[in-house]
């Protein structure tokens, strides 16, 4: 009998496949969509847990400002439920790649903590090694075996020496890794370059030339057997968390002490250095200025004595010049004296001379008439001789007269010699030689003695010349030497001068130096005042950024969880429990016929309840199937896009399994039960008999008589027809309406997110460049490194304002709040733009009446125009202030305040601490660029950001969403063709009399089919049109529970959305209207004659 | 409705069994008015309404207040069929059938889910729309009590029809018992 009955629910399924299908489906969908989307938030997180443990990732991490020390690490080790202890040392490089530079951040590998997951070559064994991550490869060419190069600033340390950081900054790349500790692509921020870190880099830890760690690591026991995104798990770090908070004071104030001591004794040393120098060049100074004042006595006394030996000198030559003078006299009337003797010289001379030039005639008379003489007494000679030879007569009378004239003659010549020689003797001249020669010689003589004269007055002239010369010589020599000691006094005298000149430098400077050094020392002395004790920050995983983004994002995934599915189930669970009612109502009469053969109550209903649990069930664990498996890793693989964490763990996790069949079999078996009870109630000759048909009922539109009066047929059994099957009715509605809701608010997400960053970081935030100051500024000194900045070609306009964290005394809030004080509220329009998010045109200008909060924070803490809020500022000094306006905002939470109105509350003048700027538009790389310029100004400029990398940062985020959002769409256009084609596939087998009656009343294919999809029709659109609503509403809870705290989508659908909200539904109608066309014409006419069953 | 497995069906002249499907439902449409063993009411419709709901069809229909008036159902034109009695209830659905003004009303066992009394009430009613409307009315029944009334009858057997009988005479509907 069971087995019959067995046998006939069999059947029932193989008959009804399709009802059997379509439950199955559903619930496919609803369990599938429930468990898939539920789980990929628990999958991802234990994949995080699991990756987390392999690689013994800290539990809590100590970041100090001051640096730590191993004393710090004995301390922490001592804490109790502290289970390893690891100090690393963190810093910033730059890399150089090729023309370009990138920035990197430089850690320390340990074997113990944090370890590294090796994806390719080796960890690095020694300080000329290091592993990159895969990305550094890929983005700059580099290959493994590569070596780079960093560059790292040198630290203080704390002797205040310069020291650097490395042993080694060349190192070679020997494998690549993933770091647990970056498993976001935000690597964080940096002074270095353009500000962001690029990359990662494991060093070698003997690489490392500090003796101090950045970050101490530490393990909580315990810790790893628990999730670590578990409440548990915070818990028990919480604990170790407090216990380092509490020696945190203790080991703050020794390091301090530390880094006071050693400034003292170093300021000391300086003091007792300066002092020394002080002292020295003191003594220099000194002994320089007696130098010149001996130099100056000398002097003086030069210039006395050159003074005396001048008068010395000139008197002297004044008397030797004199003495010329009469020497010279005299010499002068010897020479006159000398003139006369001279001449009477030479009269005498001249006396003598003419007798002698007469006596020399005389001789030379003389002589003549002798040579003559002779000559003639030769001739004679001759001529006697002649004559005796002579032979004739007549020869020798020839002869003998010219013996006779000649003789004549000779006595002539004889008589004339006797003639002079008498007139010599009378003259007393005996010897005319002797006379002459006497003569000669006395005129001889005369000239001589006269020669004698002259030589002599020569001689005397000479000798006075020669006087003269060699006072001439003397004077000059003398007074060179003169001229040349005065010279010398003048030299010395300008030297002096300059000396003295020189020691009015020396002496400035030596002052400047001194007060130099005392400045110095004063600063250095103030410096120590200012060694503000460390601030140790205790941290845990959710401050890693890369974690705590990971963990927010599978939060939202969970969030998103909490709603879409449900959304599903809900529709699902309906769809089912009308399939299941029809079928039991459907099948009374067998009901009947069975209860009539004595079946009981218990066996009937089976037979139904089976069907459903079967239906439920298979589906229900295909849709867990799937949905374990497909949804969490098609979610894990988009967010694997932006984290480098491993492949997700599917598991099947048995909660959700449960509680998504628990809720699948309670509606479809629920409801089967239910009906099936209440059918089984009758008894069988009730339930054999045909149903009493529903009666028709008049609908409301009637009583309007003009608008019923004007209804054409047709109209008129729609209406009718629409509200006789009230379930019906209600079901097209509520799943047409979920879909089209679904699907809006898909889209709407979609807009809510897609439009977040634009208009943050666009519309609202219009700076390009945010510039932190190193150094508060008001006034000239901001207006004058604003002009600066200005200098840049690339920065249009500048704005300085003051950013401080602040925090709102309400409730028990902590939102982390920026108070921005523009200097200029009038320019602040320029950059940030302050409205209304309604109506855009709003634009609010700060005054000093109130303060302007954004939207988020106003939501948050349920602040409204108008309220007054108690403010603390960065100082911890808290005033009420009134808010005058709520601003349109979506990324962080912000609160503007005129300059005027700080002043006013705080009494403080408010200094600026950031300047915005506008750019030009540039490209990356014309940012890094800038960025690079900006940040050589590190008197002024400590950091650079971009807005287009916090821009870039969002869109990441966001492009995820957009993802998931798509599959929601697609699920939610599924379920629609789901749910209408079961209520059509309903509609029609259960108005097949009907259908088959108008048929052979001869209405057309398409009037048939108008008759029943006019109906279809409307409930599409009334359940579209409150779809419309219903997305709304879906899509504000949505965004409520997705939104982060520092986050506000934009809650606004947009009008395309409804409209692709309206063309999917509409779409996924028509398939099914097509579908109905086709199964209406394939009903048979014949239906109609059959009884009612 | 059906269509022939062997034979032809010729009615004034035209071979149905020939017609495509869509001339098919023109000429149900046009010529043919169709009485129901079940009456096939549509439920969600006013006893009026469910006549116009064949007269919004066709091309001359006849009054369907007066048609109903005819077969005496005046007061309750505007009664769901179930608030109606069976005979009620086929009433109407006869009228709906003869509101079309067909050439041909085919009955289905029109009293086959009636009582006696109701029985011949609408027996009655479709012999007087025959005479008065001068309309060719076939009525098919298992109960061969009601041969007599008919002016030609024809019996049919697995099928086929074996025996076509005219009746010169027709009994009046008051004569005849079942």
């Amino acid at each position: 009998m069971k087995t019959a009955l067995f046998k006939d629910g069999i059947k029932e399924i193989k008959n009804s496949y399709k009802r059997f299908i379509s439950i199955l489906l559903i619930v496919l969908l609803g369990v599938g969509f429930f468990a898939g989307i539920r789980a990929a938030s628990p999958d991802m997180k234990k994949t995080i847990d699991e990756y987390f443990d392999k690689l013994n990732v800290f539990d809590v991490q100590v970041i100090s400002t001051l640096g730590l020390t191993d004393d710090d690490i004995m301390a922490i080790k001592n804490i109790q439920d502290v289970e390893s202890v690891e100090g690393t040392y963190q810093t910033d490089a730059i890399v150089k790649i090729e023309e370009e530079e990138a920035t990197a951040k430089v850690e320390a590998f340990s074997e113990n903590m944090n370890t590294l997951d090796l994806i390719e070559g080796k960890l690095p064994e020694n300080k000329y090694e290091c592993v990159v991550e895969n990305k550094f490869l890929v983005e700059t060419g580099y290959k493994i075996g590569d070596t780079i190069e960093l560059e790292i600033e040198d630290i203080t340390n704390d002797d205040g020496e310069k020291e650097k950081v490395l042993k080694e900054n060349k190192v070679k790349i020997v494998g690549t890794i993933n770091s647990p500790l970056y498993i976001s692509t935000d690597r964080g921020s940096t002074k270095l370059g353009s500000g962001v870190i690029d990359y990662y880099i494991y060093i070698s830890k003997e690489n490392i030339n500090v003796d101090l760690y950045t970050n101490i690591y530490l393990t909580v026991s315990g810790a790893k057997e628990l999730n670590t995104t578990s409440n548990k798990y915070s818990d028990e770090i919480d604990n170790v968390k407090e216990e380092l908070e509490n020696i945190s004071d203790e080991r703050r104030e020794a390091r301090y002490n530390e880094l006071h001591d050693s400034a003292n004794s170093k300021i000391e040393d300086a003091q007792k250095e300066l002092d020394e120098e002080k002292e020295k060049a003191q003594k220099e100074l000194d002994d320089a200025e007696k130098e010149i004042q001996d130099g100056k006595k000398q002097l003086e006394n030069g210039r006395k004595e050159l003074e005396t030996n001048r008068a010395n000198a000139n008197s002297k030559f004044a008397s030797a010049e004199k003495q010329i003078e009469e020497t010279k006299n005299i010499l002068e009337e010897n020479k006159e004296k000398y003139e006369q003797e001279k001449k009477k010289a030479e009269k005498q001379i001249e006396g003598y001379e003419s007798q002698l030039s007469s006596l020399e005639q005389t001789q030379k008379q003389l002589n003549k008439v002798n040579t003559n003489l002779k000559i003639m007494q030769s001739n004679l000679e001759i001529l006697k001789k002649q004559l005796g030879e002579a032979q004739t007569v007549e020869e020798k009378e020839k002869i003998q007269e010219k013996i006779d004239t000649l003789n004549i003659e000779i006595q002539k010549l004889q008589m004339t010699i006797s003639i002079i020689q008498t007139e010599l003797e009378k003259e007393g001249i005996t010897d005319l030689d002797e006379t002459i020669s006497k003569l000669q010689s006395g005129i001889e003589t005369a000239k001589k003695e006269l020669e004698d004269g002259e030589k002599k007055l020569q001689n005397a002239e000479k000798q006075i010349e020669e006087s003269e010369k060699e006072l001439a010589s003397q004077k000059s020599s003398t007074y060179y030497q003169l001229n040349q000691a005065q010279s010398k006094l003048e030299s010395s005298e300008k030297e002096i001068e300059e000396g003295e000149k020189e020691l009015e430098k020396a002496k400035k400077e030596f002052d400047e130096k001194i007060e130099e050094a005392e400045e110095k020392l004063l600063e250095a002395k103030e410096d120590l005042n200012d060694i503000e004790k460390p601030e140790w920050f205790v941290l845990d995983r959710e401050q890693n950024v890369g974690y705590a983004s990971y963990v927010q994002d599978t939060d939202r995934v969970a969030s998103l969880a909490e709603v879409f599915p449900i959304v599903f189930f809900l529709v699902a669970a309906l769809i089912s429990l009308t399939s299941m009612s029809r079928m039991v109502e459907e099948q009374r009469v067998q009901i009947g016929t069975l209860k009539a053969l004595g079946y009981s109550k218990r066996q009937i209903a089976s037979k139904y309840l089976i069907y459903a649990s079967l239906a439920t069930i298979i589906g229900g664990m295909i849709g867990l199937f799937i949905g374990f498996k497909f949804l969490p890793k098609v979610i894990a693989d988009m967010y694997g896009m932006v984290y480098t964490v491993p492949e997700v763990i599917l598991e099947f996790n048995m909660d959700i399994a449960f509680v998504g069949m628990a809720f699948a079999v309670a509606c479809t078996v629920g409801a089967t039960l239910y009906t099936s009870i209440r059918e089984l109630r009758h008894n069988p000759a009730t339930l054999m008999r045909p149903k009493a048909p529903k009666a028709g009922k008049r609908v409301l539109l009637e009583r309007i008589t003009f608008i019923w009066k004007h209804l054409n047929f047709t109209a008129k059994v729609t209406a009718r027809n629409l509200f006789r099957y009230k379930k019906r009715f209600l079901m097209t509605i509520i799943g047409v309406c979920g879909c089209t809701s679904l699907i809006v608010s898909g889209f709407g997400l979609r807009d809510a997110i897609v439009d977040m960053v634009p208009k943050q970081f666009g519309e609202i935030d219009k700076y390009d460049i945010s510039i932190n100051l190193k150094d508060e500024k008001y006034g000239e000194n901001l207006a004058t490194l604003e002009e600066n900045l200005k200098e840049n070609e690339k920065i249009e306009s500048t704005l300085g304002l003051n950013i401080q964290s602040v925090k709102i005394i309400k409730n028990d809030n902590n939102q982390s709040i920026q108070l921005i004080v523009p200097e200029d509220v009038n320019k602040l329009e320029e950059f940030i733009s302050l409205r209304d998010r309604k109506n855009k045109e709003d634009k609010y200008i700060l005054d000093d009446t109130g303060i302007i909060v954004s939207e988020k924070l106003a939501n948050l803490l349920d602040i409204k125009k108008g309220d007054t809020i108690l403010l603390e500022n960065a100082d911890g000094i808290r005033k009420e202030v009134q808010v005058s306006n709520i601003t349109e905002n979506y990324i962080m939470h912000y609160i503007y305040m005129a300059p005027e109105l700080y002043d006013n509350i705080f009494n403080t003048r408010i200094e600026s601490n950031v300047i915005l700027a506008k750019t030009v538009d540039m490209t990356e790389t014309e940012e890094n660029d800038l960025g690079e310029i900006l940040l050589k100004d590190s008197d002024n400029i400590s950091g650079v950001s971009f807005t287009s990398s916090s821009h870039n940062m969002f869109e990441t985020v966001m492009e995820n969403m957009k993802i998931v959002v798509w599959i929601l769409i697609i699920a939610a256009g599924l379920l629609a063709l789901v749910v209408l084609y079961n209520l059509l596939n309903a509609n029609i087998s259960e108005r097949i009399r009907e259908l088959a009656t108008i048929k052979v009343l001869g209405f057309y294919d398409k009037e048939v089919y108008s008759y029943i999809a006019r109906e279809t029709i409307i409930l599409t659109i009334i359940g579209i049109a409150l779809g419309l609503f219903g997305g709304y509403f879906l899509t504000m809870y949505i965004l409520k529970t997705c939104e982060l705290d520092i986050t506000m989508f934009n809650p606004e659908v947009k009008l395309l959305s409804y409209i692709w909200g309206i063309l999917i539904t509409v779409f996924f109608a028509i398939i099914v209207n097509i579908i109905t066309y086709f199964s209406l014409k394939k009903i048979d006419m014949i239906e109609s004659l059959k009884s009612v069953e | 409705m059906d269509s022939v497995t062997s034979g032809k069906v010729i009615i004034d002249g035209k071979d149905i069994s020939k017609f495509k499907k869509k001339d098919l439902i023109k000429y149900r449409r046009e010529d043919i008015g169709f009485v129901f063993q079940f009456y096939n009411l549509v439920q969600n419709l006013t006893a009026i309404e469910n006549v116009e709901l064949a007269t919004q069809i066709c091309k001359k229909p006849l009054n369907p207040e007066t048609i109903l008036e005819k077969v005496g159902l005046k007061n309750r034109m505007k009664n769901f069929p179930s608030q109606l009695s069976g005979g009620e209830q086929q009433r109407v659905a006869i009228a709906r059938a003869i509101a079309k003004n067909p050439k041909l009303l085919l009955c289905d066992e029109p009293t086959g889910a009636l009582d006696y009394k109701t029985g011949k009430q609408i027996l009655q009613l479709l012999q007087d729309t025959c005479r008065k409307e001068k309309m060719t009315v076939i009525i098919i029944t298992h109960n061969s009590a009601l041969t007599p009334m008919a002016d030609r009858v024809i019996h049919f057997k697995n099928g086929t029809a074996f025996n076509i009988e005219r009746n010169e005479n027709p009994t009046p509907i008051e004569e005849i018992e079942w």
